[in-house]
C-alpha cells in the first residue's frame, strides 16, 4: 500500500473512531502498536515501562480523538507527538524519583550470547556515543535507522521537509562517527 | 548547503532505504564517506534496534484499550440528553409564566433524574452514585424477559466490572479495588449461572458472544493476576473457565446442568468416584484444575441464582 493509500485508510479509520466505533480505533492500534512500542522502547530501558507507556499513548490518543483534525499529516505523526508528550511526563516523574544522571534515555542493549565480546563492546561504544549527540540527531537516527521509517514518514513525524530529514540524518551519522572515534580513542 | 553535500545526503538516504528494503546497495557507486556512514548505520541498527512488543502484551493491551473505549463511547452516547434538556428549557422560556413554572418543575425533575442517571453510568466503585448504577442495571435485568437478552446484559455488566477494575487501576485508587474485584467476580458468576440456566441451545448467536467475552475475561484476568495476585482474581478465573466448560457442554449437546461450578463432566466412572456430596452426575475436575488434582468445590458452591451483584 502506498503512503497516500495508507493515509487515506487511516483517515477513514479515524473518522469511524470519532463516531464512536471502538473497533476502528482497534485497527489503528494494530497498524501502529509495533512502531510506537519500538519508539518508546528505544527511549526507555525497561520492557514493562515501554508497555505501560505505549498503552498510555493509545489511551491518550483516543481521548484526544474528538479534537483531532485531519490536516494532511499521517495519523501516525499524531501518535508520535502523543508518545513524545507521554515520554516527557515519564521523564519528569522519573526525575522526581531519581537523580537525572541515572535516567537512561536509551534502552540498554540486552547482551546476546551469540555476539562476540568485541561486538558487545562496539555496541556499548556506539550507544554511549549516541547518548552524547544532540537530541535532534538522536531522534533522526532513532526514526530512520532503529525504526527503519521511510524518509517521508520520518519527515511527517518530525514535521520537517524530506530534504531537511536527509540533511539531518547525514549530519547525525557524521557526528556519531566522530563521537565513536573519540570514545574509541578514550578507551585505548 | 553545497550541491556536493546534497548529493551525499541523497546517496546516503537512498542506500539506507535500499538496505532497509533488503536490497543490497551497490557500494561501488557510493562515495567512501557514504559507505562508511552506511556501515555505521548498520552497526547501530543491529546493536540498538529495540525488539517489537510481546504478542501477549499486544493482545491484552488491545483488549484493555478497546474495553475502555467502548465504556467511554457509551458514556458519550448519553451526553445528548443534556443538550435536549437544555433546548427544551430554552423553548419554555417563551411561554406564559404559569406554564413556564410548571414546565420548569417537570423539566427540572426530568433533568435531575437524567443527570443522576448519566453521572451514575460513569461512576466507579467507591463513588457515591455507584449503587445507583448497580440498581439501574438490576432494574433493566428484571425488565428483560428474553433469556438471550438477559445473557447479553449480564455479559455487558461483567465487561463493565472489568473496565471499572482497569479504570481504578489506572487512576491508582487502590482502596476501591477490593469491592471492584468482588463485583467483577460476582458479575462473572451471574453470567455463568445465567448461561447454565438459560436453556439456550447449541448454535445460538448469543453463545458466540459469551465465548468471546469469557476468553477476553480470562486473558485480562491473567494479566491482572500477574500484576497483583489475589483470591478474588483466582475465583474470577474459576468462573470464566467454568463458563467455557458450560459453553462447551452446550455446544456439544450436553446439558449444562451436568456441570457444577468448578467441575466438568468427564466419564461415568469419574462421576461415581466424585466425593463432596454433589448432585448425581456431578463430575470431577478437569485435568490440570485444582492443586495436585484435588477435587473442585462441592456442588452448589458458586454464585447461587439471584446473587451476583454487589447491590444484592
Amino acid at each position: 500500500m502506498s503512503d497516500r493509500e495508507n493515509n487515506q485508510a487511516d483517515a477513514e479509520l479515524v473518522r469511524l473512531a470519532q463516531q464512536g466505533q471502538a473497533d476502528a480505533f482497534g485497527r489503528l492500534y494494530e497498524r501502529y502498536v509495533d512502531q510506537l512500542y519500538r519508539y518508546v522502547r528505544s527511549r526507555v530501558g525497561e520492557e514493562k515501562d515501554a508497555e505501560d507507556l505505549t498503552e498510555t499513548v493509545f489511551i491518550r490518543s483516543f481521548e484526544a480523538l474528538a479534537k483531532y483534525e485531519d490536516r494532511g499529516h499521517p495519523y501516525s505523526a499524531f501518535l508520535y507527538q502523543v508518545a513524545r508528550n507521554v515520554l516527557v511526563d515519564h521523564y519528569r516523574a522519573a526525575v522526581d524519583e531519581q537523580p537525572l544522571e541515572n535516567a537512561s534515555p536509551l534502552a540498554d542493549p540486552a547482551p546476546e550470547p551469540e555476539r562476540s565480546v568485541e561486538q558487545q563492546q562496539e555496541i556499548l561504544l556506539v550507544q554511549r556515543a549516541m547518548q552524547s549527540l544532540p537530541d535532534d540527531y538522536q531522534e533522526v537516527i532513532r526514526l530512520r535507522v532503529l525504526l527503519a521509517l521511510p524518509t517521508a514518514t520520518a519527515s511527517a513525524w518530525l514535521d520537517r521537509s524530506e530534504g531537511a530529514v536527509r540533511v539531518l540524518l547525514y549530519r547525525a551519522l557524521k557526528a556519531l562517527r566522530r563521537q565513536v572515534e573519540k570514545e574509541h580513542d578514550q578507551g585505548e | 548547503m553545497t550541491k556536493v553535500n546534497e548529493r551525499v545526503e541523497r546517496q546516503l538516504d537512498r542506500a539506507l532505504t535500499a538496505l532497509q528494503s533488503d536490497t543490497t546497495p551497490d557500494l561501488a557507486q557510493l562515495s567512501p564517506e557514504v559507505g562508511d556512514l552506511l556501515r555505521l548505520a548498520q552497526v547501530v541498527e543491529r546493536g540498538l534496534r529495540p525488539p517489537g512488543p510481546a504478542d501477549h502484551f499486544r493482545r491484552s493491551a488491545q483488549r484493555r484499550i478497546l474495553n475502555l473505549l467502548r465504556h467511554r463511547s457509551r458514556k458519550d452516547a448519553a451526553r445528548p440528553l443534556r443538550s435536549i434538556g437544555h433546548g427544551f428549557l430554552t423553548g419554555l422560556m417563551r411561554r406564559p409564566a404559569l406554564a413556564i413554572a410548571s414546565l420548569l418543575l417537570t423539566v427540572a425533575l426530568i433533568g435531575t433524574s437524567a443527570g443522576v442517571v448519566y453521572a451514575a453510568e460513569a461512576s466507579l466503585p467507591g463513588d457515591a452514585l455507584y449503587r445507583v448504577k448497580l440498581g439501574l442495571e438490576q432494574t433493566r435485568l428484571r425488565l428483560t424477559w428474553s433469556n438471550g437478552w438477559r445473557l447479553e446484559l449480564l455479559e455487558m455488566y461483567a465487561e463493565r466490572r472489568q473496565t471499572e477494575v482497569q479504570q481504578l487501576e489506572l487512576a491508582g485508587r487502590d482502596q476501591d479495588m477490593g469491592p471492584a474485584l468482588d463485583g467483577y467476580v460476582l458479575a462473572l458468576g451471574d453470567l455463568v449461572t445465567e448461561l447454565e440456566t438459560s436453556g439456550l441451545q447449541a448454535g445460538d448467536p448469543a453463545l458466540q458472544g459469551v465465548d468471546r467475552a469469557l476468553n477476553n475475561h480470562l486473558d485480562t484476568l491473567q494479566t491482572l493476576i500477574t500484576q497483583a495476585p489475589s483470591a478474588a482474581l483466582d475465583k474470577a478465573v474459576d468462573h470464566s473457565e467454568h463458563g467455557l466448560e458450560v459453553l462447551e457442554a452446550i455446544q456439544s449437546g450436553q446439558s449444562p446442568s451436568d456441570l457444577a461450578p468448578g467441575r466438568i463432566k468427564q466419564t461415568d466412572q469419574a462421576e461415581d468416584d466424585q466425593p463432596g456430596g454433589g448432585p448425581k452426575g456431578t463430575p470431577g475436575p478437569p485435568p490440570g484444575r485444582g492443586p495436585n488434582g484435588t477435587p473442585g468445590p462441592p456442588a452448589g458452591v458458586g454464585p447461587p441464582d439471584g446473587v451476583g451483584n454487589p447491590n444484592n
